[in-house]
């Protein structure tokens, strides 16, 4: 048997939980690798999984972790014979102008592998050795988990597919709506599959009948209206179900506000939210608050948020533009971490219709059209 | 468990590779053939340890072969850069999946393929690069400085090794010496170690610390109490007593098998080689593994022995791969010559084409001297005792040489199956000849008999058959060869007695006689030729 499946998953589906739950319910002596790309991904299913009460066994790496043990290690020799690892480079710059055959592409002179270079290599090997790799793979796992697997980028894409033909069960979990990592930022291979348009090749593989893909459009998390903004962010062409809110927890302020820069102080006394900008340069007035990224915010539950929006966000409030894949799935991310209420700090509200919060015993109006 | 093993530079092995069969190997070969530093180095492979400690420990410049080394210092002296020497141990296992963490391409330089494996590389350090060649340039060197190697043990998988990985069972049985003055060596503790599943092993190592605790805690708190009132020591501390918790005092340092409720140590020596065969062999069958027995034979009495072989022959299974040198032949023939590997100059070669009722023939003959026939260089083969003690005789008058002194070895047959015989010196490639008695056959059914016998018979496996017209057995061979006069004088019989009829009544008497006298005797025609085909090796 090959191919797999794709869990595409809103954010709050509790889909890392269906990858604990698929372990804790697989029989004692199954093996089990759980592969996702982010360290702190890694030590959260590590945790989780070390609370259940497992039977099987198994493994969690990282996605170059995986890599090095499975393809690189055992296999080099069928591309460079004698050539020895001493390690991983995570600084090496991409090899501009160097041969895909070349040593030096993917290792520095004292044997460190360019990690930038690794998943290339690594996908040479697996042809190079007649797919062994897989071969290996199908002999030590019963299962393949993937999570997160949007952040897979390039020629990750090319090692998806190879496992796609292993006859070990592949379960790939993920959001391509919160893609904003990738593995692989310089990476060129399959450009036109860059974040979230990755999408797109989970859709090719799909009418290649190597994958089928199910969606889990319960939210647990989200209140209904914050769920129903997150998901506007996408329009029609990506095909996206509508996600179903299952959070039927009710305060006297959930949905979608806006706060004026001058409310900001009063509505983190009040609301206490996790307050969320693209970078630190953003809104430097309030350097006093605990900001997060959004890039950092990635995995994370809150009650409430506060977001800085950027001058494309603001646009999308006041005169409904939408956004670009990055900024959009970097919005659904920051969004999508609050169970109640997301308010936008926004000073001008054009046409925006959702209400504008202000502290009850303040007298002083609004300050309109200023930044 | 083991289907491969590749050794390059270890010892006598240049380069060796080695296709054991899968459940029973029985190693062969003279003293200092290498069979034990097979067995030895399979361990360094697949357990890091040589003896016990680990392989870095116990590196010396003895591991490498002397062959490869001589030929570098020669070049170093010269001037000639070539690869330092290297040691290279690789043990391929079976596809199975309980190795499948140890998978990885099956050469580090021309890799054809994968497979589950274990490598013990001992290589130079490249850091003391400039050290090492300014060393090997002096032409006084005559051994590698291995100070300046690392040993480098990985799997296939080519991650490096810690410890050996928990899928593979191999215990060393060596039943010549007991080592420690516990009785238990580190190899038979490794088995203790392995019969043990590890939830048992859980909760004894669980219960033993209780007891620790228990005895620390009731016992040595009065002596403590004691101990704290007396003198001070320095800085006002005081002696107390307690439980070694160390590694040292784990559990299964304080465990010692008892055989017949007699401690280990205690038993005879036969006995303590019997508890450890057994303890190896017969752990959980669901791990697959291999055991390594050395000499067996020692120790124990012939009856033992028997036991034992039997013990073995029952316990080895489809998951327990044994592997046995030995120097004995009952050993050889109780265990099959077809499980047979002989070992010689840095070679093994395996039996497992021996007809398997072949293999059965040598079996139920336990007391024949299977392995002087597998060990010897060329082979005579006559029918009994007297043809043997003539050969001797007409060989030394010919060429004043004892036959063995040639490397040649006589055998009597005594009416075993010539057959049996042609078909292993063919597969351990001896030089041989047969000398037959016609009794009587004519030209005609002698040409059928070895027809028969196919290509067992060639250039180098002869089956000679006295003359038929010179008398059907050797007695009469003789007598036609010489002057009866001569020979009456060579016998010392009187003339009233028929020299052809006293030889045959007194076939060993007569040999003797012939073999002692001063005068020699002209050797019937077939001896001749018999001879001359094997003095000179083919």
């Amino acid at each position: 048997m090959s191919g797999g499946d794709l869990v595409l998953a809103v954010a709050g589906s509790r889909k890392t939980q269906s990858i604990i739950d698929a372990c804790a319910a697989a029989p004692a002596g199954a093996r089990i690798l759980v592969v996702t790309y982010t360290v702190n991904n890694q030590i959260e299913l590590r945790r989780r999984l070390a609370q259940s009460n497992l039977a099987a066994d198994v493994d969690v790496v990282g996605w170059f972790t995986f890599l090095l043990q499975n393809v690189l290690h055992p296999y080099l020799p069928f591309m460079f014979p004698g050539q020895q690892v001493t390690g991983m480079d995570n600084e090496s710059p991409y090899q501009r102008g160097v041969s895909a055959e070349a040593r030096n592409r993917y290792f520095t002179p004292t044997g460190l592998v360019r990690r930038v270079h690794l998943p290339h290599l690594a996908a040479l090997l697996i042809e190079r050795a007649r797919e062994l790799p897989l071969r290996r793979l199908e002999g030590a796992y019963d299962h393949i988990y993937i999570d997160e697997v949007q952040d897979l980028t390039g020629h990750d894409l090319d090692l998806l597919e190879a496992l796609l033909r292993c006859a070990v069960p592949l379960t790939m979990v993920g959001d391509v709506r919160q893609a904003v990592l990738s593995t692989n930022r310089e990476e060129r291979k399959h450009p036109q599959y860059k974040n979230m348009q990755v999408w797109r090749w989970f859709r090719l593989q799909e009418r290649q009948g190597l994958l089928r893909i199910t969606h889990r459009e319960q939210t647990w998390r989200c209140h209904p209206a914050v769920a129903l903004f997150a998901d506007s962010l996408f329009d029609d062409t990506w095909d996206f179900p509508a996600t179903v809110s299952k959070n039927q927890h009710r305060t006297d302020h959930d949905g979608i506000f806006l706060v004026r820069t001058n409310h900001v102080d009063a509505y983190v006394q009040e609301f206490a939210p996790q307050p969320l900008r693209w970078d630190k340069r953003a809104l430097k007035s309030h350097d006093h608050l605990d900001f997060l990224t959004f890039g950092n915010a990635k995995g994370l539950t809150r009650h409430r948020v506060l977001i800085v929006p950027t001058v494309k966000m603001r646009a999308l409030l006041q005169k409904g533009t939408p956004l670009e894949d990055l900024t959009a799935a970097k919005l659904y991310v920051g969004v999508t971490r609050a169970e109640q209420s997301v308010a936008f700090v926004l000073d001008d509200p054009g046409n925006a219709a959702h209400p504008y919060w202000a502290p009850t015993d303040t007298t002083a109006e609004p300050v309109t059209g200023s930044e | 468990m083991i289907t491969r093993v590749r050794i390059r530079g270890y010892r006598k092995f240049q380069d060796l590779d080695f296709r054991p069969h899968a459940a029973f190997n029985v190693l062969v070969g003279n003293n200092q053939s290498g069979k034990s530093t097979l067995l030895e180095a399979i361990g360094l492979a697949v357990t890091g340890r040589v003896n016990g400690r680990a392989a870095a420990e116990e590196l010396n410049p003895f591991w490498f072969n002397r062959t490869d080394v001589a030929a570098y210092l020669a070049a170093s002296a010269q001037g000639i850069r070539l690869p330092p020497p290297e040691i290279s141990i690789e043990v391929t296992l079976r596809d199975d999946p309980a190795f499948a963490a140890l998978v990885g391409a099956d050469d580090l330089n021309a890799p054809v393929g994968h497979a589950a494996g274990l490598r013990l590389r001992v290589r130079l350090n490249e850091e003391y690069r400039n050290e090492f060649d300014a060393y090997v340039v002096d032409e006084d060197t005559q051994l590698l400085p291995t100070d300046y190697y690392t040993v480098d043990w990985r799997s296939f998988q080519n991650v490096p090794l810690q410890q050996r990985p928990r899928a593979l069972k191999l215990a060393v049985i060596d039943a010549r010496t007991v080592r420690s003055g516990a009785g238990v060596d580190y190899h038979l503790r490794q088995v203790i170690g392995d019969h043990l599943s590890s939830d048992e092993r859980t909760t004894v190592s669980a219960a033993y610390r209780r007891v620790k605790e228990t005895l620390a805690a009731k016992y040595l708190a009065g002596v403590n109490t004691e101990l704290a009132g007396g003198d001070e020591l320095l800085d006002r501390g005081h002696v107390s007593l307690a439980m070694d918790h160390s590694s040292r005092a784990s559990w299964d340092n304080s465990v010692v098998p008892h055989v017949d409720d007699v401690p280990f140590a205690l038993a005879g020596q036969g006995q303590q080689a019997v508890a450890k065969i057994v303890l190896a062999l017969r752990r959980h069958a669901e791990a697959a593994g291999a055991v390594m027995v050395e000499e067996p034979e020692n120790h124990l009495s012939h009856a033992n022995l028997n036991v034992l072989l039997d013990r073995v022959n029952t316990l080895a299974h489809a998951e327990q791969q044994v592997f046995i040198t030995t120097h004995s032949s009952f050993v050889l023939n109780r265990l099959g010559v077809d499980r047979l590997r002989l070992v010689s100059d840095g070679t093994v070669q395996p039996f497992e084409a021996l007809p398997s009722d072949t293999a059965q023939y040598f079996r139920r003959l336990p007391g024949f001297d299977t392995l002087r026939l597998v060990l010897a260089d060329r082979l005579v083969l006559v029918e009994g005792p007297s043809d043997e003690v003539l050969f001797e005789r007409f060989y030394r008058d010919r060429w004043h040489r004892r036959p063995i002194e040639d490397g040649i070895d006589v055998f009597s047959m005594r009416g075993l199956s010539q057959r049996r015989f042609l078909e292993l010196a063919k597969l351990s490639g001896k030089q041989c000849v047969i000398l037959s008695d016609n009794d009587g056959k004519s030209e005609e059914q002698i040409s059928k008999a070895q027809a028969e016998l196919g290509d067992l018979l060639d250039d180098r496996r002869k089956l000679l058959f006295g003359a038929v017209e010179e008398g059907r057995t050797l007695e009469p061979q003789i007598v036609y060869a010489n002057d009866e006069e001569v020979l009456r004088s060579v016998l010392g019989i009187t003339d009233a007695a028929g020299v052809t009829t006293w030889m045959g009544n007194n076939k060993t008497d007569a040999a003797l006689r012939i073999a002692d006298s001063p005068t020699p005797l002209t050797p019937p025609s077939y001896f001749v030729d018999a001879m001359e085909f094997i003095r000179e090796r083919r």
